[in-house]
């Protein structure tokens, strides 16, 4: 044991020379200074009074609307949008009514069913008598297994109660394909390290099933900053709007992976404008495989007098391969060093060296990223040891000025940066029209 | 007499005196700082969880009833908000978030030159609180009792089974 107490010595003067950093008292006053006297007591409880008051009033009002839930969906109000709503209401979809139980008293029902070409949306509620249900361990990769496949759960959300013995879920599943009737449901629960397996069967009424009410290829290609952006098509159905696309193909991506100029996008934000009004953005993704890379978009769905339909390309933004070296002029003769880096300019602001460490200061747009960065000095390859004095400055115009500081271990005559990657993204407010008919 | 002016000083943050509770924890920056370094690994997050901190410290500082032990209190709260950080932290890693040079081999030289590190990770947090407490900043079994607010035998029994779960885990690996 001595062994490991050597060890833990050793590490000890190593954190015995961890300095405090000088920013720690400006950042202290500053939070502080922020917050205001005393604030909350009295005050919080009248908002809470308040809060009480209009939930009543809401309650007693929509008293018939409430009554019509309880008959098939009690609880889950607060977990649907406004358009899931309107469809429970007017009763689209199939109620299911089965459970499973575990040993140790947690439980699974499957309330409700609603099915659309889009995704198959699975009400269910965990409940825990023991009141700890939110630290129950039930694992988010739940599928549904069917004859001809299996139909995994592609995102969820719940509410908890304040009991904390009950989460009302709702599940977003892959659409089963049309000739699937019966379904399993498959998850599962850890306890103490071991894994518990739990199903539920039940049938599928496709006579509940919603279909879609636009579907379309497009195939339009947009241009954004060295690659094309094509929308390949939409498939929107009356619980959400799906925008498919491509960023590169297999060929492309090939092409580009060879020459080492790989872009990695990861800022892709597409705005869908119906009737003049956007409709909200449920989420999306993005996979690159044999494919290429491909993404997906979902939204809300869209309004049903649906006359004018509108894609806008907001911003795109991706990692970039640079493997580029840039000289630094370290005299000081007061003039500022600027880089050209794929057309994005970093300002170099200041370049200092203490006893041990080389200092960089840039400044750039705020929504560049040097990912991969390294210093060479005199020849020696030194990798970044942390950034600091994070500041950002708004100009005139809007856009928002980085400035910050590299610190390197290490100093020496000849600096060289060696950019190998960088991430950066840029604003178009590119409109494309969607034919609606 | 020292014990007097600190009691007066901590009187004085008590009435809300954002100032002189500032110099208070500044004049022991750096317990608190290497404190919340080595939970939670990072100069930026260290930061942050000390302005977590200094918050929960002036919301509630009127309920310290003992005002000498204004430190182990402080200390105290600066522990859960580093647990309450980490705990949202192992379940969102925004993107948005990532810092320069923080591409995966980044990552791997940091690792390389913390090896202990590894093994840290294998050990369940229970342990890794109480043995960097007690080796990294040299406190002694009460105080580390006091601040994570557990009994004096759960901590001694924790170091003694922490110890040897880490020794086993380095000799499983140096084989």
């Amino acid at each position: 044991m001595n062994n490991i107490e050597e060890i833990l010595k050793a590490k000890k003067s190593e954190i015995n020379q961890i300095e405090v950093p000088e920013e720690l008292e400006g950042r202290l006053h500053n939070v502080l200074n922020k917050k205001k006297q005393f604030p909350r007591g009295s005050r919080f409880k009248v908002y809470v009074a308040a809060m009480v008051m209009i939930f009543t009033m809401l309650l007693s009002f929509n008293y018939d609307v409430i009554a019509f839930y309880s008959k098939q969906l009690i609880g889950y109000d607060q977990v649907m949008n406004g358009s899931l709503k309107q469809l429970s209401e007017l009763g689209k979809g199939q109620a299911v009514g089965k459970s499973f139980t575990f040993d140790n008293g947690v439980s699974l029902a499957v309330d409700y069913v609603m099915l659309d070409e889009n995704q198959l949306l699975l009400f269910y509620t965990i409940t825990d008598p023991s009141g700890h249900v939110d630290e129950d361990d039930i694992s988010p990769f739940m599928s549904l297994k069917a004859f001809w496949g299996e139909y995994h759960q592609q995102n969820s959300h719940g509410k908890i109660d304040e009991e904390k013995t009950q989460i009302k879920y709702l599940g977003s599943f892959e659409p089963p394909k049309p000739f699937e009737k019966s379904l399993t449901l498959k998850f599962s629960i850890r306890q103490q390290g071991r894994e518990m397996l739990g199903e539920i069967s039940f049938s599928l009424n496709r006579n509940t099933s919603m279909g879609h009410t636009l579907k379309k290829v497009i195939s339009e290609k947009i241009e954004a900053d060295k690659t094309q952006i094509e929308i390949d098509s939409i498939l929107a159905s009356p619980t959400k709007t799906v925008i498919n696309g491509t960023i590169q193909n297999f060929f492309e991506l090939a092409k580009d992976q060879l020459s080492g100029e790989r872009i990695r996008p990861t800022d892709l934000t597409l705005k869908l404008i119906a009737n003049g009004e956007e409709v909200r953005n449920q989420g999306g993704g993005m996979s690159t495989d044999m494919k290429g890379i491909t993404f997906h978009s979902d939204y809300d769905p869209l309004p049903l007098d649906l006359k004018l339909l509108q894609l806008e390309l907001v911003r795109f933004g991706a990692d970039h391969d640079v493997n580029r070296k840039f000289k630094l002029i370290t005299t000081n003769d007061g003039k500022k060093q600027s880089l050209n880096i794929l057309g994005q300019i970093i300002e170099i602001s200041k370049i200092e060296t203490t006893q041990k460490e080389t200092h960089i200061t840039i400044s750039s747009d705020d929504r560049l990223i040097l990912s991969r960065v390294y210093l060479m000095i005199d020849g020696q390859k030194v990798s970044l040891e942390q950034t600091i004095m994070d500041k950002y400055d708004k100009l005139n115009d809007g856009t928002i000025i980085h400035t910050r500081t590299l610190r390197f271990l290490g100093t020496g005559d000849e600096l060289e940066l060696d950019v190998q990657r960088m991430t950066y993204s840029k604003d178009y407010n590119e409109v494309l029209e969607i034919p609606t008919d | 007499m020292e014990n007097d002016e600190f009691i007066q000083i901590v009187k004085q943050a008590k009435m809300g005196d954002k100032e002189v509770l500032i110099q208070l924890i500044m004049s022991r920056k750096q317990d608190y700082y290497r404190l919340a370094y080595i939970f939670m690994k990072n100069h930026d997050d260290a930061l942050d969880v000390m302005e977590d901190m200094i918050l929960k410290v002036y919301e509630n500082i009127k309920k310290l009833k003992d005002d000498t032990a204004f430190y182990s209190w402080s200390k105290t709260i600066l522990v859960n908000c580093c647990k309450n950080n980490l705990r949202k932290k192992s379940r969102v890693i925004l993107i948005r978030n990532i810092p320069e040079g923080s591409q995966e081999d980044v990552f791997h030289i940091k690792d390389e030159q913390l090896y202990i590190e590894k093994h840290w990770e294998k050990l369940n947090r229970k342990y890794q609180e109480v043995l960097k407490l007690r080796y990294y900043l040299d406190m002694d079994y009460e105080f580390i009792a006091a601040i994570l607010k557990i009994p004096l035998g759960t901590v001694k029994s924790r170091i003694h089974t922490g110890l040897l779960k880490l020794k086993q885990s380095m000799e499983v690996s140096n084989v």
